[in-house]
């Protein structure tokens, strides 16, 4: 697989990286280097006396180097992949050394061996006391947070401006302690509220009625079906056993990765990377965590590639997030189908919000939408001159709209109800994150 | 939406002093409301948040787009350039995060060059560009193409890229884009910019006449004088100074002509007999006319002497010698450039008189009193070193860099085109013991100038003075980067595509 150097770039896990890495990307900084179809690799001459080996698997994208940085990918892998994007010519090399080819039969060894990997036995007993007792506890939070719940709207959110963040923290606290995680960062983007901004009252309520609904939901869990009761967990914040998830059968698909969003929570960067399986017609959220200066197991996603990869979804009435089980290939480019109207996207939204009231934001692929200029906003006008509004946080509508030059793309955009954060475009058949 | 603005109001009082008007709520939900009415076990709040989830995920259910008829016309012009190589693109994106101005105008003129594009992703960034360098507006203008106009329409601080043809931008542009379209015109077609000018003039600003008028130094000649001399009764003082400084340059200006007056009556050149029938030799005398002009004062020249040792009737003389065109100096004493130097030399006050000759021959552009002045005179008079031929110029400013190193660096850095690897090598030799001075924005501005040979050199350059030597380093690492880029910049348009 052959990376672009923007594709290189969006791999990098700061800007340090990035800089460092381009400054790496000089040959005049590599002692040896060469390329096969499995591999990458390159020996850089670091301030030591040995130079580092650095290497990289081009079929499953990932990074090894000998030198002691905690970063991943780490410079030299960054600088490695930009020179071989800029000169691949350069990389004459094709027979992989020793160090190298050891590495990538490891690698092979061991992805066979995950799949293989049974469970261990585990103390069923001990276990369901272990979440009974979370269970209840969760309940006595979820009653609560209802309480807090009730007391604002009985007070009114005229109130809250007022309330400072020491009032909705709190309650996230509790909730952190009463063992239900989802909920507290639901209180906390409740206090996160800009209530300078016109319009917060409705965006306030939706999130307060949200956290009701969940709470509701989960007092009367055993009257649901399985996979709403599922939803409702996740949401609430219990974690999902991914070895189990693993053992589960998932789509097989070629993914193209639509898109990245991250962001940071104090020491904790939050990777949304939102996939598109092209012959399952379906799309995919896969949540990474890394956190900051450590090693992380986040499988390196670069945004505008396509890959090969088996993926299991969470269970839910409606799936979307899911992990990737096995990463088979990653290859170039490949075919899409998205959504031929707004009518179409609306039609989907209403299904996906009678299933699940309080779910999140879901991207999609919609076929020839231009931005437009309406009422002093930015708009998505699809080809039956229907518009949805942009999102008033997208920050890079310039760039769509050079790249549209008013006529009509194939966008791929994140969001829900009347807000729309495009995410990429297909300009002259080519993927273009924005 | 009527319905959830009930919702909002009611939440917004608090359940306690304004319940929500269920009557409010659409016919689709009534049932369910007196539904929820009706249950005894919930509390008012309970009723509330069980109403308002029911019209939450009713308003959220039945979203629909918005209809509006498309507009026409609003589609960007279709481009009839090529595009640059992506290599070109990567290089530029490079550039930009380096934030380095200079090789940003040169990738942009190799892209005006060669007729090409930049690639629409990257518009926006270069735009930005633009707002902030003012300089490049010109350049991006070409380079944005049609996409870039088009963009230009949604944001006004982009308007510069709109391609309109060079009298539209004299009429319409900024002063920076009508700085640039009178210089070009005056490169191409002098009497016309100044025909530009003198149509426009009486609507400018006093500022803005002054820094048009400064445009006419480009190939300034007799034809401008007319236009120049009329501008004595300008009510500006500041644009007064600029047309003066002007017409000093012009040989047939009247101020010209009163100086070259004034000095021929002044200056004497006799044949006088040492031993009668033996021997003669030549004698310069300098004696001004009893009665001067007062229009020579009023334009400029001091009446009394600042130097010690030189009276106030030589000072005047010599200020009138650096004001008149130098092959005056081969009427007056009847001989080639070369001769006139040799009598100078030998003349007690020729000293004064040469260094005088110096700033007139830089005044007036002389080429042919420039070079002999490096052949015949030994001081070493940096200020010619743009009016001599290529190859006498890095040999006179290395020369220069013993006694006026900075002024013969900001003179080499002006020049077009790359330094020689030597004179490089000298300049950074100087500016590596002067790091305060010549520091990373030094090396940054003038990326153009140095040749990628001199990379092989820079830790041979390295200054004597330990506390020098890690700045150098510092420095040589940045110009490795830069003169990389540099590279890079002119492989990647030349690069086969």
């Amino acid at each position: 697989m052959h990376l672009s150097e923007e594709q290189v770039l969006a791999l990098a896990p700061d800007e340090s990286s990035k800089k460092s890495g381009k400054d790496l990307s000089n040959p005049s900084k590599w002692v040896s280097k060469g390329a096969s179809d499995a591999a990458l690799w390159g020996e850089c001459q670091g301030s030591g006396s040995k130079p580092y080996q650095t290497q990289v698997d081009r079929a499953n994208i990932a990074f090894k180097c000998s030198c002691p940085s905690r970063k991943f990918p780490c410079k030299h892998g960054i600088g490695l992949l930009l020179l071989h994007a800029r000169q691949a010519a350069s990389f004459t090399d094709t027979d992989m050394p020793a160090w190298v080819s050891e590495w990538i039969n490891k690698r092979t060894e061991k992805q066979e061996k995950q799949v293989e990997k049974k469970e261990k036995p585990v103390d069923e007993a001990a276990q369901a006391k272990r979440q009974q007792a979370r269970q209840s506890k969760v309940s006595d939070g979820a009653e609560e947070l209802l309480l807090w719940i009730k007391d604002i709207v009985r007070n009114g959110l005229l109130a809250m401006p007022d309330k400072g963040a020491a009032y909705f923290e709190g309650m996230a606290r509790r909730m952190v302690d009463a063992q239900a995680p989802g909920l507290a960062n639901m209180v906390r983007s409740l206090g996160d509220t800009n209530f300078y901004r016109e319009g917060w009252q409705s965006d306030f309520l939706d999130q307060l009625l949200r956290i009701y609904l969940i709470i509701t939901g989960y007092k009367n869990n055993e009257q649901l079906p399985e996979a709403l009761q599922q939803d409702l967990r996740l949401f609430l914040g219990f974690t999902q056993n991914q070895e189990a998830l693993k053992e589960q059968k998932g789509i097989t698909d070629t993914w193209l990765i639509m898109g990245k969003q991250t962001s940071e929570e104090d020491t904790l960067t939050v990777e949304r990377n939102w996939l598109y399986g092209i012959n399952s017609n379906s799309y995919a959220l896969i949540l990474q965590f890394i956190v900051r200066g450590q090693g992380s197991s986040a499988i390196p996603l670069t945004p505008g590639l396509f890959i090969e990869a088996e993926l299991v979804f969470y269970p839910s009435t409606i799936p979307l997030r899911a992990i990737i089980k096995k990463q088979i290939n990653s290859s170039a480019t490949a075919t899409y189908q998205g959504f031929a109207s707004w009518q179409a996207v609306v039609t989907a939204e209403s299904q996906y919000s009678s299933q699940l009231p309080f779910r999140n934001e879901r991207p999609y692929i919609i076929e020839q939408l231009r931005p437009v200029q309406y009422n002093q906003q930015w708009w998505l006008q699809d080809s039956t001159n229907h518009m949805m509004p942009i999102d008033s946080g997208f920050r890079n509508i310039w760039k769509l709209l050079s790249l549209s030059g008013g006529f009509p793309l194939n966008m791929a955009v994140v969001g829900k109800e009347k807000s729309f954060m495009p995410i990429g475009v297909w300009h002259h058949q080519n993927y273009k994150l924005l | 939406m009527e319905m959830w603005q009930e919702m909002l109001n009611a939440a917004m009082m608090g359940t306690d002093k304004r319940p929500p008007g269920v009557e409010s709520l659409t016919p689709d939900l009534q049932e369910a409301v007196s539904l929820i009415v009706q249950q005894t076990d919930a509390d008012r709040e309970e009723q509330f948040l069980r109403i308002a989830s029911l019209a939450f995920n009713y308003r959220q259910c039945g979203v629909s787009p918005m209809k509006n008829a498309a507009q026409e016309g609003l589609v960007a012009g279709e481009e009839d350039k090529a595009y640059c190589t992506p290599q070109a693109l990567q290089v530029l994106k490079d550039i930009i995060e380096e934030d380095n101005v200079a090789l940003l105008q040169r990738w942009l003129q190799e892209c005006v060059d060669r007729e090409q594009l930049i690639h629409p992703e990257l518009l926006p960034a270069m735009l930005s560009q633009g707002k902030q360098h003012k300089k490049l507006q010109t350049l991006l203008g070409h380079c944005c193409g049609k996409r870039g106009a088009w963009l230009g329409r949604f944001n006004p601080e982009w308007n510069f890229s709109i391609e309109v043809a060079d009298t539209e931008v004299w009429q319409t542009g900024s002063l920076e884009q009508r700085k640039a379209a009178l210089q070009d015109m005056r490169n191409t077609d002098p009497a016309l910019g100044r025909e530009w000018l003198q149509k426009t003039w009486p609507q400018e600003d006093a500022n803005t006449k002054t820094e048009l008028l400064a445009m006419l130094v480009t190939n300034i000649g007799a034809e401008d004088a007319p236009f120049l001399e009329g501008l004595a009764g300008e009510k500006s003082k500041k644009v007064k100074e600029q047309a003066v400084s002007l017409l000093r340059r012009i040989p047939s200006s009247s101020v010209v002509q009163l100086y070259e007056q004034v000095l021929r009556q002044s200056i004497s050149y006799k044949k006088e007999k040492v031993l009668p029938g033996l021997s003669s030799k030549h004698l310069l005398d300098i004696q001004l006319p009893s009665t001067i002009d007062e229009q020579v004062f009023k334009s400029g020249i001091e009446k009394l002497s600042d130097k010690k040792g030189v009276s106030d009737e030589d000072f005047i003389v010599y200020q009138l010698a650096a004001c008149v065109p130098p092959s005056i100096w081969e009427q007056l004493l009847g001989g080639s450039p070369e001769e006139v130097i040799a009598v100078l030399k030998k003349d007690v006050k020729g000293k004064y008189l040469i260094a005088s000759i110096a700033q007139a021959i830089v005044q007036f552009n002389d080429r042919t009193w420039a070079l002999a002045f490096v052949k015949h005179v030994d001081t070493n008079y940096i200020e010619l070193f743009p009016l001599l031929p290529a190859n006498e110029q890095d040999a006179y400013a290395i020369n220069a860099l013993s006694h006026s190193a900075d002024r013969a660096i900001i003179l080499c850095a002006e020049r077009p085109g790359e330094w020689s690897i030597d004179l490089t090598r000298q300049i950074f030799r100087y500016a590596a013991r002067h790091p305060y001075q010549y520091n990373r924005s030094f090396y940054s501005q003038h990326i153009e100038r140095f040749p990628f040979a001199i990379l092989f050199e820079l830790d041979g350059l390295t200054p004597p003075e330990e506390h020098f030597k890690p700045m150098w380093s510092n420095i040589s690492t940045y110009l490795h980067k830069l003169i990389g880029l540099k590279q890079q910049l002119f492989q990647s348009f030349n690069a086969i595509k």
